[in-house]
This record gives structure tokens, sequence and C-alpha cells, in this order.
């Protein structure tokens, strides 16, 4: 590769890095219970070696019920050593994650098409990819299990160089299985699709050693995950999200369900329209690819079905391949569009768009440069509007801000203080900004013997973290009691404020003005003198 | 002989289902265009996108055709969405203005497929999509494209056949 496409390759992956770092610790606005959740599992496991309920090391973390995968959670520790627990230091593992993606991704359609223009029009558009950067910015294992999909897939082919990089796949395909919900269907199916059209090459004689070295590999990193299998921890999220499962109803049949939510996945109306519906999963006003790369994907899709040349045979089977397979645990669960359960369908539909914008720049040459290099800056604008601008303002309830800001308020606290979960767990972020102490928050909480760990899916969603509780406000009670109460606007109005002689103490509102949080002290010495003059409003 | 039954067969819910569809629930034709004054949402949404920006670049993405330019694409996506043919827009039905309407069966996608990868294949068919692009271009200016719609019936049908053929 001579300097031209190294000065390109490195331009592009600044790009990458902007996209990516940049307010990473304070765009998206807000803190989400699961991203906090594996940041404080990772925050007591390094220093109790225990996650929050106790239990050494677990292989899936059970947080809310839904047995989180472990990886990115041990790969937070390193991280918590260096930088601390913030906001940042977790989102930092999925955005380092999303650039040696954008790395491997070149390498491996660059050593399979052997095409260099192909790879870096590939990575320039996932620098650019809102599929890709929202879950690049974001604490979801998601990123980090595709990271380590596309490092087997690297090393898989160059495996016909060097033998030695077959032990490689097999370690980054194992850890990949194990690093999200999704690759555990994914990375078995495209590795026995793999291995069965390679065949002649894994099974000759001379990589006999390698091969048993890998596998032994492989199944070392995920056999003590196997033997939970058969757990109701393992398939917790099976159940309770598969449209298959008798838990789940669907208004059509299950295999018509099935293929309406498969084939959306290669609707351009899903790909370039509505995207996501998940506040989480998507950016106001960006769909999973631009708008502009319609065409484009066209006519990759066209290249896809005519006649193959022999050099474009390796990556059209790839690509394929990973058409084919990347949606199928998505379409297994009742969400319409799931990008982040199909994140690897980013790399497929990204090399076909990629292609049709490399035939343009083939036959349009300069004039071609130009209309790419407007595109790509009008993109960026966009994506700068969306991603650091209305996705802050449109999707800040969703990612739940102003609870840093609330812990703030009640943190220093003397009196006891209730926290009304009612409509939502937020305990993990009051452990992960409070930095609780792991140890007495172990001591403080039961939800399971540890024997039952992966067995007992039974919750207990009231917490005692110091000083504060976490269960639902019993105003008929807990006013006769001096208190600090915080809730939501449904769960302390202003009528229960004058009917209670609840004391104002503070407000955290949205920026349109709506309460998010509002803290009260009780007032049992006025209740109780109101109850006896019988008058109905203290204030 | 057995072929001809059983093209026979597959050829009746592929060029039925549509106009019986249309038959016993019957399509407007509202000529209303895109072209309509803003909703309260619309205009909501586009005057907070203007207002959380300072800068003039903004009115590079946000401007006066921004909203006519969104209700055109959102339009013409609805026209090549594979969900809007075979399974009546299911999983993602809210779409306002568009109606939900059962086309094709949804086991029939196979045939729509083979009926593409066929027709790539052949440079004599190139005429077609054209056409059918052309008609995709300019349905999406209607508000309602209910039974405007029909015409693409045509070409899609073609292609269904063309995709039975390559089985049988």
């Amino acid at each position: 590769m001579n300097k031209k496409y190294w000065l390109l390759l490195i331009l592009i992956l600044i790009l990458g890095i902007i996209f990516r770092f940049w307010n990473l610790g304070k765009t998206p606005k807000g803190f989400y219970l699961d991203e906090a959740a594996l940041g404080y599992n990772a925050y007591s496991i390094m220093e109790t070696g225990k996650d929050e309920f106790g239990k050494a090391w677990p292989l899936l973390f059970r947080s809310f019920g839904d047995f989180k995968a472990p990886i990115y959670v041990y790969l937070l520790i390193p991280i918590y050593k260096i930088f601390g627990m913030t906001v940042w230091s977790t989102r930092v593992l999925s955005a380092i994650a999303g650039i040696i993606f954008l790395w491997f991704a070149f390498w491996l359609v660059k050593n399979i098409s052997q095409k260099i223009n192909l790879a870096l029009i590939t990575i320039l558009l996932l620098t650019i990819s809102p599929w890709s950067i929202i879950f690049s910015r974001t604490s979801y294992e998601t990123n980090l299990a595709l990271m380590f999909l596309t490092i087997s897939l690297w090393a898989f082919y160059k495996f016909k160089q060097n033998k030695k990089y077959l032990i490689l796949a097999a370690g980054a395909a194992a850890l990949a299985f194990l690093s999200y919900h999704s690759e555990r269907v994914i990375v078995p199916l495209i590795f026995l699709i793999l291995f069965i059209k390679e065949r002649k090459n894994i099974f000759d004689k001379k990589n006999i050693k390698t091969l048993i070295c890998s596998l032994v590999l492989g199944f070392l990193i995920i056999l003590p995950t196997i033997k939970l299998m058969a757990t109701p921890g393992f398939l917790s999220r099976l159940n309770s999200l598969s449209i298959f499962s008798s838990k789940v109803a669907t208004s059509r049949s299950k295999l018509e369900e099935f293929s309406s939510l498969y084939t959306s996945y290669f609707s351009p109306r899903y790909l370039f329209g509505l995207g996501d519906p998940g506040p989480r999963s998507s950016y106001p006003d960006l769909a999973p690819f631009l708008f502009w790369q319609l065409p484009f994907w066209l006519a990759g899709i066209i290249w896809l079905f005519k006649k193959t040349n022999i050099e474009d045979k390796e990556i059209k089977f790839l690509i394929i391949l990973m058409m084919v397979i990347s949606p199928i645990p998505a379409s297994v669960t009742k969400d319409p569009f799931s990008s982040i359960r199909a994140l690897p369908l980013v790399l497929p539909l990204t090399i076909l768009v990629a292609f049709g914008i490399n035939k343009f720049l083939e036959k349009y040459k300069k004039i071609g440069w130009i209309v790419l290099l407007g595109l790509l800056v009008w993109s960026s604008g966009k994506i700068y509007f969306s991603v650091f601008k209305f996705n802050d303002y449109f999707r800040g309830y969703a990612w739940e801000e102003g609870i840093e800001e609330m812990i703030g308020k009640i943190k220093n606290e003397k009196l006891p203080v209730i926290v009304d979960n009612a409509r939502g767990e937020i305990y993990s972020q009051i452990l992960f900004f409070t930095k609780t102490d792991p140890s007495k928050y172990q001591k403080n909480n039961f939800e399971i013997q540890l024997s039952d760990y992966y067995l007992d899916m039974n919750r207990n969603k009231n917490k005692i973290i110091g000083n504060i509780q976490l269960r639902n406000i019993n105003l008929t009670e807990d006013i006769y009691k001096d208190l600090i109460l915080v809730g939501d606007y449904l769960s302390i109005d202003e009528k229960q404020i004058k009917e209670h002689c609840l004391i104002p103490i503070f407000e955290i509102k949205d920026r349109e003005g709506k309460i998010i949080f509002r803290g009260v002290k009780t007032n049992p010495k006025e209740k109780e003198k109101m109850s006896r003059l019988k008058i109905e409003s203290c204030w | 002989m057995w072929k001809k039954i059983l093209f026979g067969i597959l050829m009746i819910p592929i060029l039925a289902s549509w106009p019986w569809s249309l038959a016993t629930n019957p399509a407007k034709f509202k000529l209303e265009t895109i072209f309509y004054p803003a909703t309260t949402d619309e205009t909501w949404f586009f005057s907070k996108k203007i207002s959380l920006d300072t800068s003039l670049i903004k009115k590079f993405y946000y401007n006066k055709a921004t909203i006519v330019k969104d209700r055109y694409f959102k339009n013409f996506l609805v026209l090549v969405d594979l969900n809007n043919y075979f399974f009546a827009m299911h999983p993602r039905e809210d779409i306002s203005g568009v109606d939900y309407r059962f086309k094709y069966p949804w086991w029939t996608i196979i045939f729509l497929v083979l009926g593409i990868r066929a027709a790539v294949k052949n440079k004599k068919y190139g005429w077609v999509w054209w056409i059918t692009l052309l008609v995709m271009m300019i349905l999406p200016f209607f508000k309602y494209m209910d039974g405007w719609d029909f015409i693409l019936f045509f070409p899609i049908s073609w292609l269904m056949i063309l995709g039975v053929k390559e089985i049988l």
C-alpha cells in the first residue's frame, strides 16, 4: 500500500475518532441504566472480585435479570484502574471498539476483494455511519462483539497466508460469542459455513496441529458459558423477547411474523428512512444509512444478483453470508428493526453501498470525487446536528437525563431518602454516581441465594444504598416520618405537596421545562396538626 | 403438464390478491398532493430544530423545502418497501397517510426475489426498471398514494411471474 493510501486511511480514522470520541462523556446527555449497570458491576468486581449480588467473577451478569454478556464488564476494569469510574470511561471502551472495528473492516475488505479503493470507501462510509456511531458512543456490548467478529473474520481469511491466524480467528470468534447475545447465533452459523467452504484448506494434514490448537482455544474460552446454556439465566432474553416464546403474543403466524421482521432488515424504508424505533438506538433525523446512499445501495444489490467475476467471488460470498445470517437473531425478537441486535449487518450493507460508489467513481472519476467529497461534507453536518444537538434535546428523556443532577442534591442528605422506583429502576445509576462501596451494598441487599444465581429469576426491586432507599413511595405512611422523598412529577404532584404539607427542596427539569425529578421534605408535625384541625390543604 | 398446473395455481394469488383487495375495499383516488400547509407536529419539530442551532449552516439542512422534501422521501420509501407489498406494512404500520392494504400473500415474496435476480441478469429488461423507477418517483407527490400505486401491480406481478418461471 503506497503513502497516498496510508494518508487517506489515517485521515478517515481521524474523522472516525472525532465522531466517536468528541464530547463522549456528555453526549448522549444522561446515562442509561444498562450503561450504569455495566459500569458499576465492573467497579464492584474491581474492588471486591464480586458483582453487585456478591457473585464472584460471574460468567453472565445477572443485573436486571437480563443476564448481561460479561466481556464488556471485564474489559472496563483496566480502564477504571487508569481513569476511574466516570461516564466517559464507561463509554470509551465502546468508542475504542468502534475504531478497532474500522481498522479491521478496512483490512478485511482489502484482503478479500484486493480493491483498496473499495476498502477505503467502505470504512469512510462506516466512519460516518449513524448506525456505527450510535453504538460506538454508548456503552452497549454489541459494538464490542462486532469488533471481535470482524477481527475473527479478518484472521480467518489471513489463515490462507499464515496458518497461525486460525488460532487468532478462533480466539476472537469465541470472544465475540461471549460479548453479546446476538453473536451466540451469528458466530457459530457464520463459522460453520466458512468451515464447510474452506474445509479442504482447514483439514489439510499440514494444518491439523493449528486446527486442534484453535478449536481447543475456542472451546476453552466458551466452555464455562456453554455449561450455563440450559439455565433460565442464559435463556432469559430469549424467553422474554422471542416471538416463538409462548409469552410473546403475535398478530400473525409465527413464520409470517419472523418473515416480516427479517425482510424489514433489507427494506430501504427501514434502512434509509424509519430506522430503529428505539430512541436509544437511533438519532433524530438520521436513519441507519444516509438517504443519498440509497442509489448506490441499489447498485450494490444489482451487482450482488449479477454473474460473479472470479476476483469478486470471495467478497460477494462474505457479503451474502453476513447479510443472510446477521438479521436472524434480531428477527426472532418482537422488536421491529432492532439495530442493536442486527449490528453486524452494518458491514455487508455498507460494502454494498461502497461498491456502488466505487463503480460511480470508476465511471465519473474527477466529478465523482467532487460529488463524493460534497456528500461527505454534507453528511458530516447532518451528523453533527443530529448527534450533538438534536439527540440531547429530543432524546434526553430516553437516556435518563437528570439523574446525576438529582443524586448531587441528595447524596449529602442526613435524613433518610426515599427514591420512588414505580416507573423505572434507577438504582444502578445511583450506585454509579455515588460510587457506593460495593461490599456495603452487597451486604445490605439480598435478591437470591448465590447458588441460584443463574436459576432463580425472582427479583427484589427495593434497594438500600447508604441512606437512600429505592421503593414505591407510600404517602399514607411516609408523610408521618421525617424523610426526603424523591420522585417524578407523577409520584409527587402539586396537589400532594399541598395536601400533605410537603416542603419542596429541589426540582430537576428538562430543556422543555418539564419536571424530571422533584425532591420534597416531609413535614410530619404540620401534617398531624392539619389532620387534627381537618384542614385540607397546608399551603 | 404438472408444471402448467402449478404455474396456474401460483398465478392466482399473485394476480388476484391486490385487485381483490381493491374490489372489496375500494380506493378513494384522492388528488391531494404533498404540497399542503405544515401540520402542528411538523411545525413544532421544525421550529425546535431551527432554534437549537444559531449558525447559518443549519439553513442548508433545515429550510422551507425541508418539510415537503421529508414527506416526499417518506412516500418514496414506502413504495420501495418490501413489507408494504407482502406484509401490509407490518411491523411498522404507524405511517399516516399511507394505506395498509393487503397486496400479495407474504410467501410469494420469494418469487419477487427470484424475479429481480432473473431480470437484472438480462439487459433487455432494462426499460422495465426505468419505467418502474419513473412511476415510483412520480407517485410520492400524492398525499395519499392508495389506489394510484396500483400501477405498480403490473411491473411487480411481472417480476413475480418471472420468478415463478425460474423455479418451474
